[in-house]
């Protein structure tokens, strides 16, 4: 599978920014807006992100597909999403590796996997069906993870590796969570960049995390740490010049902080390419 | 009994767990004495280490779940925020999802069910006009994202003749709302001003994770209650900003008839006439209140013979 087409460095985009960004050009190449948030039937919002896209690229990024659930696919969900894909023609649609809900509940959350064959069967067969459904390949994230199932027989790595291979979607990879996941379940984070297929790849998210003492959370409310620009400079290594966008969804700075940081990213990824 | 030997029960325990409300450690206990757990060591479902043994794990997760949810609900109803204060909001959440858990993707939706819910809740009985308030600030978030709509300009009706303007089939825009309520809870709503007031514009949903405790200490607005009276709003949006109005009964007929039929100016005259002392006062009242419904952008145009939902 060929690489997406290079977008460049985006942010995410968020409503305390969004008169700054219609005011005057950005420094950034692209936004990922979160599909949900924009599935509404009109309003504000939706107006901003259709003016957004008149000038830039954006990435729709869900967090509510549950491709690892045991309920139905949502069908009215889907429908939503496919009205807003082509309404914004987005580069490409992202959403994660993960489960948000059962028995008709939604917890609003990204719930772990646990890692087994039958998991891993059942989550080639919704993404290849809510990808004939969307009539479009997706690429799925990996989110951060603070327990492990106790019947897991299969790294996380190779999981959505083999996810990817078998549904034939991409990957959206975090490399914030890789950190983070890899800190709470005591792995090798460069194990885990090294063993993920260098052609699935399409994106990479950056992100602040905080530290609980007994695990690190995916807050996204603080600059991008050290080691995960550190990671980051791994990944470029590995995977070439993939699309990167830097998540700021807490304690949202002004945009010439936020923009400040895409442009360190984008400084990473040459220096990492260069050396 | 749910067990961990499949993907289905699996993720259903977790839910169960994760959902307690006491939390993971007193939900298991709970399970167990239903007959639907086995033990209350949760290690046979999620790994402990040396940091945090299994039920710690799933605690996480269990934060994230309701804290997400009480402060998507907190911006959502920042004013019912304000009278009750934090903790007793917290509490309010905790109990609505007991009955109300999400059953929606976004979080956008979660709410809609929770003035209803006030209503019957002991904070609807302590501050009786708790719920009349909620759906005001319902109605305004409903409006701030609802189907565009162009309204009728006043160049338009400049460009016709009275036979026309008479024969044209009026209808409310998508994004209007009409509250009927037992309290005058409008000024109240003006008294409430807080930080969180403006509707979620951009949305609630992110990936982050969560975790506050600070809320609990925001302390009670005082607040003089409304009169416990009849009292109509209308909701609506111009453009991308949001707005209310109380009105008097008449006009609330006149927008009731608009949005679920559709009218001609003839028949909102008719309908006006029963509630005026005569006929002069029903022209007087029915101009002003097209005046003003043009200028605040409620009218949309309607198709010859167009029905529109019922």
């Amino acid at each position: 599978m060929r690489q997406r087409r290079f977008l460049g460095h985006g942010v995410g985009l968020r409503r305390d920014h969004f008169e700054r960004i219609l005011s005057a050009p950005t420094g950034v190449d692209w936004f990922e807006a979160i599909s949900e948030n924009f599935m509404v039937p009109g309003g504000r919002p939706l107006d901003i992100l259709r003016r957004v896209r008149r000038d830039y690229p954006v990435v729709l990024h869900g967090v509510s597909l549950s491709v690892g659930s045991t309920d139905p696919i949502d069908e009215g969900y889907l429908a939503r999403l496919r009205e807003l894909i082509a309404d914004i023609e987005p580069a490409w649609v992202t959403d994660h590796l993960c489960w948000t809900g059962v028995s008709g509940v939604n917890s609003h959350d990204l719930l772990p996997m646990p890692y087994t064959e039958e998991a891993l069967d059942h989550v080639v067969r919704r993404v290849t069906q809510i990808q004939e459904r969307l009539a479009r390949r997706i690429a799925l994230e990996n989110p951060s993870s603070y327990l492990t199932w106790t019947a897991s027989t299969i790294s996380e790595w190779d999981f959505l590796a083999a996810v990817a291979q078998r549904a034939d979607c991409g990957i959206m990879l975090d490399v914030n969570n890789v950190f983070v996941s890899a800190s709470n379940h005591g792995f090798d984070p460069h194990a885990y960049i090294d063993a993920i297929p260098t052609d699935r790849v399409w994106q990479f998210h950056l992100a602040g995390h905080s530290d609980h003492g007994t695990h690190l959370l995916d807050t996204h409310d603080h600059p991008v740490r050290d080691e995960v620009w550190e990671l980051y400079r791994r990944a470029v290594r590995r995977f070439g010049t993939i699309p990167t966008l830097v998540e700021w969804d807490g304690n949202i700075p002004e945009w010439d902080r936020l923009e400040a940081e895409s442009a360190r990213a984008r400084e990473v990824m040459r220096d990492a390419l260069a050396g | 009994m749910p067990s961990p030997d499949d993907l289905r029960n699996s993720q259903i325990l977790f839910k169960e767990l994760i959902t307690a409300p006491e939390g993971v450690t007193p939900g298991a206990s709970l399970l167990c004495a239903q007959g639907r757990l086995h033990t209350t060591d949760l290690s046979f479902l999620v790994r402990g280490d040396a940091r945090l043994d299994a039920a710690g794990r799933l605690d996480i997760y269990a934060g994230m779940y309701f804290y997400r949810l009480r402060d998507a609900l907190a911006e959502d109803y920042p004013r019912v925020v304000a009278v009750t204060g934090g903790a007793n909001f917290h509490n309010l959440i905790t109990d609505f999802l007991l009955v109300h858990p999400s059953g929606t993707w976004s979080l956008r939706f979660v709410g809609e069910p929770l003035a209803g819910f006030i209503a019957m809740h002991p904070l609807g009985r302590e501050f009786p006009y708790l719920a009349d308030l909620a759906r005001l600030e319902w109605a305004r978030i409903e409006a701030f994202d609802d189907e565009d709509a162009a309204p009728i300009a006043r160049q338009r009706i400049a460009g016709l003749t009275q036979d026309r303007i008479a024969s044209l089939r009026l209808g409310l825009i998508p994004a209007c709302r009409l509250l009927s309520l037992a309290h005058a809870v409008a000024p109240v709503w003006l008294t409430l001003t807080t930080s969180g007031e403006a509707p979620p514009a951009g949305g609630h949903d992110s990936e982050a994770a969560v975790g506050s405790s600070a809320f609990e200490e925001i302390p009670p607005t005082r607040v003089t209650p409304p009169a416990r009276e009849p009292s109509f709003i209308r909701v609506w949006r111009h453009g991308f900003k949001v707005y209310h109005r109380p009105v008097r009964a008449d006009e609330n007929a006149c927008l009731v008839l608009l949005r679920d039929t559709g009218a001609t100016l003839p028949e909102i005259g008719d309908l006006l006439l029963e509630h005026a002392a005569g006929e002069d006062e029903a022209t007087q009242r029915m101009a002003a209140l097209f005046e003003l419904w043009i200028a605040e952008g409620l009218l949309r145009e309607l198709p010859e013979g167009s029905i529109i939902r019922p």
